[in-house]
C-alpha cells in the first residue's frame, strides 16, 4: 500500500526535485525559451515574462494529466498511453533545439551562406513554425518525458479523485519553478551577454537537443 | 536520494532472482511475484523474516525506493499475505535519463528491535 503525500508534499517534490533533478535534465529548454522570446535588450524582467508564461504552460499540463491520473486512479494506464505521444514530444523538442542551436552557431562556419542555403530555409521554416508564444511551448513541453512527472503522477493518482489529481500536480508545477527560474537568472548573469558564455550556452543547447532526439527515436532502452 | 559511491555491492542484487540479507540475526528476504520487474508497471513485491527457520513478525513493514537520480518519494507499508509473506503492489517510474537500478530499504521491527535490509532491483524498461 503505496503511503499517500499530502498536497502540500507535492510542492515539496517540486521544489526538491527541481533542484536536483529539473535544472539536469530540462535547463536547456528554460534557455532556449529566454532566446526565444525574451529580446536581449530586454533584460531580466522580460526573460522572466517568458519564463513566467512557459511555466504557466508547463503547469496547465500537468494539471491535465494530474487530473487524469486522479480520476482514473490509474496511472499505468495513463503512462502506458502517453509514452507515444511523449517520445513524439521529446523528439519534435530535440528537433527544435538542434535547428535553433545550429542557426545560432552557423556564423561561426565562415564560408557559409545562410542568406541562401537550404540550412537558412530550414531555420527560417522553423521559427515562423515554432510556437509564438512561450505559454504554447510550455504546454507542450510539458508532455516531455519525465522520471520526476512521472512519481508525482503516481502519487496523485494514489491519493484518487480528478479534483485532487489536478491540483496535486498543479502543485508540483509550481514548486519546479524556482529551480527553473534559477538557471534563467544565472543564464541572464553569467552567459546571455557574455559572448565566448553564449556560445558554450548554444553548443549545450545542440548536445541536448540531439539526446532528446536520440532518446525520443529510441524509446526507453 | 542514493548517493554515488556507495559500493552497489553493499545493496543484495534482487534483479534476477529473490534474496535474503542478515539484520542482526533475522534474515529478512525479498520476493518479486514476475520477473523482470518493468518501470511504471505493477509489481508485487513481497518481504518475509526468518529466524532459526521460522518466520517471525515484522511489526511496522515498509519498504522505500530510491535511486542515484532524484526521483521523489516511493515509500510502501507491508500489508500482511500468506505464508508470512507481507507484500505490496508497487509501480516504480522509468528515469529518462537510462538510469534503471533503484535501491529498496526495507524496515520493520522484529524482536523488539527495528531492522533494516537494503536491496537493489534493475527495472526493465516498458514495452512502447
Amino acid at each position: 500500500m503505496i503511503q499517500t503525500i499530502d498536497l502540500l508534499g507535492f510542492l515539496t517534490l517540486g521544489l526538491l526535485g527541481g533542484f536536483g533533478h529539473c535544472v539536469g535534465m530540462c535547463s536547456p529548454f528554460v534557455l532556449f525559451v529566454s532566446r526565444r522570446y525574451a529580446p536581449p535588450d530586454g533584460g531580466r524582467r522580460a526573460a522572466f515574462i517568458a519564463q513566467g508564461w512557459y511555466t504557466a504552460g508547463r503547469v496547465t499540463t500537468y494539471v491535465v494529466l494530474g487530473t487524469l491520473a486522479g480520476a482514473l486512479g490509474r496511472v499505468v494506464e495513463l503512462a502506458g498511453s502517453l509514452i507515444g505521444v511523449q517520445r513524439a514530444a521529446s523528439i519534435i523538442a530535440g528537433a527544435a533545439l538542434v535547428v535553433w542551436a545550429l542557426a545560432a552557431l552557423s556564423d561561426l562556419v565562415p564560408r557559409i551562406d545562410t542568406g541562401g542555403s537550404l540550412f537558412a530555409r530550414a531555420a527560417g521554416a522553423f521559427r515562423t513554425r515554432a510556437p509564438g508564444h512561450p505559454f504554447v511551448t510550455g504546454v507542450v513541453l510539458g508532455l516531455l518525458p519525465c522520471g520526476l512527472l512521472y512519481s508525482a503522477l503516481i502519487a496523485a493518482a494514489a491519493r484518487g479523485g480528478a479534483l485532487e489529481g489536478g491540483a496535486a500536480l498543479a502543485l508540483f508545477g509550481v514548486g519546479t519553478a524556482p529551480a527553473l527560474l534559477g538557471i534563467s537568472v544565472a543564464d541572464e548573469l553569467l552567459a546571455r551577454h557574455r559572448s565566448f558564455m553564449n556560445r558554450v550556452s548554444q553548443a549545450f543547447l545542440l548536445v541536448m537537443g540531439i539526446w532528446f532526439v536520440w532518446t525520443g527515436l529510441a524509446g526507453p532502452s | 536520494m542514493v548517493e554515488h559511491g556507495q559500493g552497489d555491492e553493499a545493496w543484495a542484487d534482487v534483479t534476477a532472482a529473490d534474496a535474503t540479507v542478515d539484520a542482526g540475526g533475522v534474515g529478512i528476504t525479498f520476493s518479486i511475484a514476475s520477473r523482470p520487474a518493468v518501470a511504471l508497471e505493477r509489481t508485487r513485491v513481497r518481504i518475509r523474516a526468518q529466524s532459526r527457520g521460522s518466520v517471525v513478525a515484522l511489526e511496522g513493514a515498509r519498504i522505500s525506493f530510491e535511486m542515484t537520480m532524484p526521483m521523489g518519494d516511493h515509500r510502501y507499508l507491508l500489508v500482511p499475505g500468506q505464508d508470512g509473506w507481507q507484500e505490496a503492489e508497487v509501480i516504480l517510474p522509468l528515469c529518462m535519463s537510462g538510469k534503471r537500478r533503484w535501491f529498496a530499504t526495507v524496515e520493520g521491527t522484529a524482536a523488539g528491535r527495528l531492522r533494516t535490509a537494503r536491496f537493489r532491483l534493475d527495472l526493465a524498461p516498458p514495452t512502447p
